[in-house]
């Protein structure tokens, strides 16, 4: 069909321009960026590690947003693009959660502590590991879309928690470099190769997004064979 | 296995490492295992959403091949 191959020929156009994105920002981040004066070359895991916390809000607010929709209108479409978002957010928030220690432990030599930006953002990803275990372990279809509706949304409350922990209380992480006050800001090649990572990762999770959109849409597809076939037998 | 037991034994180093930073490249190694866990996970992802989508088809498959025999 014309229409599914102008689809698969622009999925393969965002596949390689991303792929080229996630060069060019190795690059960036390993030749061109300056290396920050007090903490050396371990600060440039900042360029992955900030644009994969972002895109992880990102990430649980589309479930937040999809969960709400479909509790509002009940159309199984939405449920799958929340249920595929979560997933998506969850292995960005690992990501988050991997890189941490390891800039941490050279840094404040500790890999963990239990502050309030490091605990919230563990309970976070705790948060949406439980959504997708409830998604698993429920039998009937829309109950369990109902449920996990439900918990999305509750849990969602933990982002600004997350987001907010080290303006609210004293945090051994760092005090926010960007919209965090008078003192607060970045070299302006810094903030440049940070705003690219970001549009990199936001371009990775559009792009896992999809893929993640595609598998659903065949699952339905089977569904729908299995279902022909049951009513077809005598 | 073996694959495992040689990343353990290359980071084993990586884990003794104390803190200290003392020259701008010192913890370059640290570095180059945040970026590697990085991508180790987006491929991994990457990977077993190939290998639901092969699963699926495959099914869709089988169940087309059910249905062209019960129309029989």
């Amino acid at each position: 069909m014309p229409h599914d191959r102008t689809l698969e020929r622009w999925t393969n156009i965002f596949v390689y321009a991303t792929s080229l994105m996630m060069l060019i920002n190795l690059c960036n981040i390993f030749i061109f960026v300056p290396t920050e004066a007090s903490m050396g070359i371990i600060q440039r895991i900042f360029y992955f590690h900030v644009p994969s916390a972002f895109i992880a809000f990102l990430a649980f607010g589309v479930t937040f947003v999809y969960s709400i929709l479909f509790l509002a209108k009940r159309n199984m479409w939405h449920d799958r693009v929340a249920y595929c978002s979560a997933e998506i957010g969850v292995i960005f928030t690992t990501i988050v959660l991997v890189t941490g220690p390891m800039w941490a432990r050279p840094v404040w030599n500790t890999w963990w502590t239990w502050d309030a930006r490091l605990t919230s953002t563990l309970v976070l990803w705790f948060i949406y590991v439980g959504y997708m275990m409830l998604r698993a372990y429920t039998d009937e279809e829309q109950r369990g879309a109902r449920f996990a509706a439900v918990f999305a949304i509750v849990g969602f409350v933990d982002v600004p928690i997350v987001y907010l922990a080290n303006r609210l209380w004293r945090t051994l992480h760092p005090q926010p470099v960007m919209m965090g006050g008078a003192d607060s800001g970045l070299h302006p090649t810094m903030l440049k190769v940070f705003l690219f990572s970001l549009v990199t990762f936001l371009g990775l999770y559009l792009l896992l997004l999809f893929h993640r959109l595609r598998l659903e849409r065949t699952r339905l597809e089977l569904n729908e064979i299995k279902r022909e076939l049951a009513y077809s037998q005598p | 296995m073996k694959f495992l037991a040689a990343i353990l034994f290359w980071l084993t180093p990586f884990f003794l490492q104390t803190g200290a930073v003392s020259s701008p490249t010192k913890n370059l190694n640290f570095l180059f295992a945040a970026y590697a866990a990085v991508w180790l996970l987006i491929i991994a992802y990457l990977f077993s959403l190939s290998r639901r989508q092969k699963k699926l088809a495959q099914e869709i498959e089988a169940v087309k091949q059910m249905q062209r025999e019960a129309k029989k």
